[in-house]
């Protein structure tokens, strides 16, 4: 029977204690005596969250396929559990084992939110590491991040000794190769890290001194030891097929975000939308076999018990075998009476038909991402949607029974004028419009009910739009309220819900995603100061961190408002996504003039992801 | 047709909840993929209900759950094909399946026995005493609710086991559910300083048209 590292009293006083116990099916244990190597994955927030992101189980399978490697799940412990384990000084622990974060071999750390940043310190902290990667000893466990976050992981340098760049089912084997051979031949902390920062996706920040301009633009970076490279490129999976997949998913006993199975069907995305950082990360574009895709969805439906099975992927649309896979799920779902869940999929007679099978259409609604009001924003942004499009998308739903449309806006996109946030309002008019022109008074199943939301646009690194300043807060709540007035003097804003998000924290996230290695210590420093959890609006406290740039001396419009000339040196430029930053620019200046560049099925525009041999439409050279 | 399961769960996995351990046995249910019914609709559900539910912390020996079927699998193996489904610490125990006209767990359960475990040799007399009361009212806390209320009324029996263990059966049913931590605080509050250091749940009782008290498990034919 396994142990547990907190006790009966503690688990009884704690909100959801089975948050801490793992022991959940498919969950791996193994014996210590067979393994070299141990490996403690971090979702740097609540169980429930981690216990939903697909990446995690997908490097959890890898991990474990590898018979000398045990790799343990941990999260961050919730404030009540927080406040006990610092009054009885009781170390943080990994689920399986119960043992000690502190005595395993590395601390891989996912990094999704730039919120989850001070989440970070929270479990190092209670892991007893020393926050500073330079602080710590041999008998510290490596640190390591990935993930989205990581493409600018300057603002958190500090607290890492490694940073893995790229998709983790390449490299991490060669990674642990090399940590054993260093740990028998009693190579040090830093001369592993020196070994490790020669192989390629892995960044080892200590290793590179960054030189700042007056202005606190970057100069250059220099490398402190010999043979370390001044650009890491990013690793890719060139052969998702043969590729890792949790077939035998670990199944939570406290219900996650996402209570499902989700079926990951490509990676990268052909669109090209140029605010979207995700579109550029995962480039090149990769497909997956779909009878391979049948097969894996069998047995994860089989081995799990999950009542739902959701496709995953940025445009499932440009599937391109999208009508075999899902006339064969949709029926394999039915018979096993598991519900299948289809996000992005372009609002088509397919995709309708398809809906009708797997919904209640009077209750569920149809989506729309035209993320610009109007078609001018929308080339700038290059999101090909247009408003012909989209009208025809609704009046087909409304003809089939739907009568519910949620409509997904940004504001602040670079180059918005007023008439681009009324046209918001004037488009969710005219979806109105069409419904009552579509659905003759007797068969309307009451009024048609529109939800616009916006949420704020953060210009983000590796888009075109890095070059772009971010909009003020109040700037920000200026453009909700002038939507707000605009959709209140439309003709139909009775049947218009209009919702947006708040924007302190929207601030705070631009200043990360283009942050550089000054924001480390306005990171301790807030959280110091009591900030955890930033990601959660009950524990958000702006104030905090306004604090903490003030002390360290910290202009923060630095990072969000300022304007950059193309040629600055930016903190991510030590890092190669593959995509150059000569095509970003190219994208940067169309986007100003309002040019749109088709997606990569239309044409390739050889934007650099080419070379890594992989993608589906690329020209190869 | 309905089949009756008795579990019991022990170890770690006692402070999963009650809803919790009902979503784990839908899970584990649709993994042996038994011939179970489901309800119609979008979201079809399986008809599953729980006898009682058991609170945070607490193991239990026999605790049930009844899952009405369109068909009945081997039965000789469905223990075991439940066991290879289940984690460690969550284990069935057997599978009834119910006689005809048999009424569901939760609304037939009338009592539970629970089993005390004391630090020291336990005072056979004195306890006697205590349940040989007709009534005993008393301030008590339950779900961190202050109470005033006689609990004799909903203790039926009791057996030691032997000299440091104890067995009480008590009303568990809609009309009261008595909680073993109150049977605590009241040895407790009678004056009984020999410390239970911890209780499990051993079986749940329904009664027969004698008035007699029969496990839940009993009412058809058991495979285990
Ligand atoms: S190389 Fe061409 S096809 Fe490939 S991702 Fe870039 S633009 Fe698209």
């Amino acid at each position: 029977m396994r142990k547990l590292a907190l006790s009966h009293e503690i688990l009884m006083s704690i909100d959801k204690p089975a948050r801490y116990i793992g022991g959940e099916f498919n969950s791996v244990m193994k014996d210590l005596n067979d393994i070299d190597v141990r490996f403690c994955m971090c979702f740097p927030d609540v169980y429930e969250l981690g216990m939903s992101h697909l990446g995690i189980q997908i490097l959890y399978d890898m991990f474990n396929s590898f018979k000398d490697t045990w790799c343990e799940r941990v999260y961050s412990p919730w404030p009540d559990l927080d406040k006990i384990m610092r009054d009885k000084n009781i170390p943080l622990f990994a689920l399986e084992s119960q043992d000690k974060i502190k005595d395993f071999d590395f601390l891989g750390i996912t990094l999704q939110y730039e919120m989850c940043y001070t989440n970070i310190l929270q479990v190092l902290e209670l892991s007893q590491i020393p926050l500073i990667a330079t602080d710590r000893s041999d008998d510290d466990p490596i640190v390591i991040g990935g993930g989205p976050c990581s493409y600018n992981p300057e603002p958190i340098a500090d607290f890492f000794d490694i940073f893995y760049i790229g998709e983790g089912e390449t490299r991490y084997r060669d990674l642990l190769d090399l940590y054993k051979k260093c740990k028998k031949e009693n190579y040090s902390r830093k001369e592993f890290l020196i070994e490790a920062a020669k192989l390629p996706g892995i960044y080892v920040p200590s290793l590179i001194d960054v030189i700042y301009n007056d202005d606190f633009t970057i100069k250059e970076f220099v490398p402190l030891a010999e043979g370390i490279p001044t650009k890491v490129v990013k690793e890719v999976e060139t052969e998702l097929d043969d590729s890792y997949y949790p077939r035998k998913p670990v199944i939570p006993f406290i219900k996650a975000t996402q209570d499902r199975v989700t079926l990951e069907i490509m990676r990268g995305c052909p669109r090209g939308c140029r605010f979207c950082q995700a579109g550029q990360l995962y480039r090149p574009i990769r497909t997956k076999d779909v009878n391979l895709l049948k097969d894996i969805a069998k047995d994860m439906i089989d081995n799990s018990g999950y009542e739902e099975l959701n496709l995953s992927s940025l445009s499932s649309s440009d599937y391109p075998d999208l009508q075999e896979l899902i006339t064969y799920l949709v029926d394999y779902c039915e018979e096993n009476r598991v519900n299948i869940s289809l996000p992005s999929l372009r609002i088509d007679s397919f995709s309708l038909d398809v809906m009708s099978k797997v919904q209640d259409i009077k209750k569920s609604s149809l989506t729309f991402a035209p993320e610009a009001g109007s078609q001018r924003l929308r080339n700038v942004i290059n999101k090909g949607l247009t408003e012909e499009q989209i009208l025809e998308g609704a009046r087909l739903a409304f003809k089939g029974g739907w009568n519910k449309v949620k409509l997904y806006f940004m504001l602040g996109l670079p180059f918005e004028t007023e008439e681009d946030v009324v046209a918001i309002a004037e488009l969710c008019d005219k979806v109105a419009k069409e419904y009552y022109e579509t659905v003759p008074k007797e068969e309307r199943n009451g009024r048609v009910s529109i939800t616009a939301s916006t949420s704020f646009f953060i210009p983000k690194p590796f888009t075109p739009f890095q070059w772009a300043p971010q909009f003020t807060l109040e700037d920000f709540r200026e453009k909700a309220y002038q939507t707000k007035t605009a959709i209140m003097s439309q003709l139909n804003q009775r049947s218009i819900k209009y919702n947006w998000h708040d924007t302190d924290v929207s601030v705070l996230e631009g200043i990360f995603a283009r942050g550089d290695r000054r924001l480390s210590k306005v990171i301790m420093t807030a959280y110091k100061n009591g900030a955890v959890f930033d990601a959660w609006n009950d524990f958000f406290n702006y104030q905090i961190w306004l604090d903490a740039f003030e002390e360290n001396n910290i202009d923060y419009t630095f990072y969000t408002t300022r304007e950059r000339s193309l040629e600055e040196v930016f903190p991510w430029d030590i890092i190669d996504i593959g995509v150059t930053k000569n095509y970003l620019k190219r994208e940067w200046l169309r986007a100003k003039e309002g040019v749109i560049t088709e997606n990569c099925m239309v044409k390739c525009h050889g934007c650099g992801a080419n070379k890594f041999g992989a993608g589906a439409f690329c020209i190869r050279k | 047709m309905t089949l009756r399961f008795k579990f019991k769960k022990y170890g770690p996995v006692v402070y999963i909840g009650h809803l919790d351990v009902m979503r784990y046995f839908q899970k584990v249910i649709r993994r042996t993929k038994i011939d179970a019914a489901y309800t119609e609709g979008y979201s079809p559900h399986l008809k599953l209900s729980f006898a009682q539910p058991l609170s945070v912390g607490i193991e239990t020996d026999g605790d049930y759950f009844d899952l009405e079927m369109n068909s009945l699998p081997d039965m000789t193996k469905i223990v075991s094909g439940f066991n290879e489904q289940c984690v460690e610490g969550i284990e069935v125990l057997s599978a009834t399946i119910l006689n005809e006209g048999v009424q569901n767990g939760m609304s037939s359960v009338k009592s539970a026995t629970y089993r005390f475990s004391f630090e020291e040799e336990l005072d056979k007399t004195r306890i006697d005493e205590f349940f040989g009361l007709d009534k005993f009212e008393f301030e008590y806390t339950q779900k961190d609710k202050v109470k005033f209320k006689d609990i004799m009324c909903d203790i039926y029996m009791h057996e030691f086991v032997d000299s440091k263990t104890l067995d009480v059966m008590v009303n568990c049913s809609s009309s009261g559910n008595l909680r073993a931590d109150v049977i605590i605080q009241a040895f407790e509050h009678f004056g009984i300083s020999n410390k239970c250091f911890g209780y499990k749940r051993i079986d749940m009782f329904t009664t027969n048209d004698k008035g007699e008290f029969i496990s839940l498990q009993s009412l058809g034919e058991v495979y285990d």
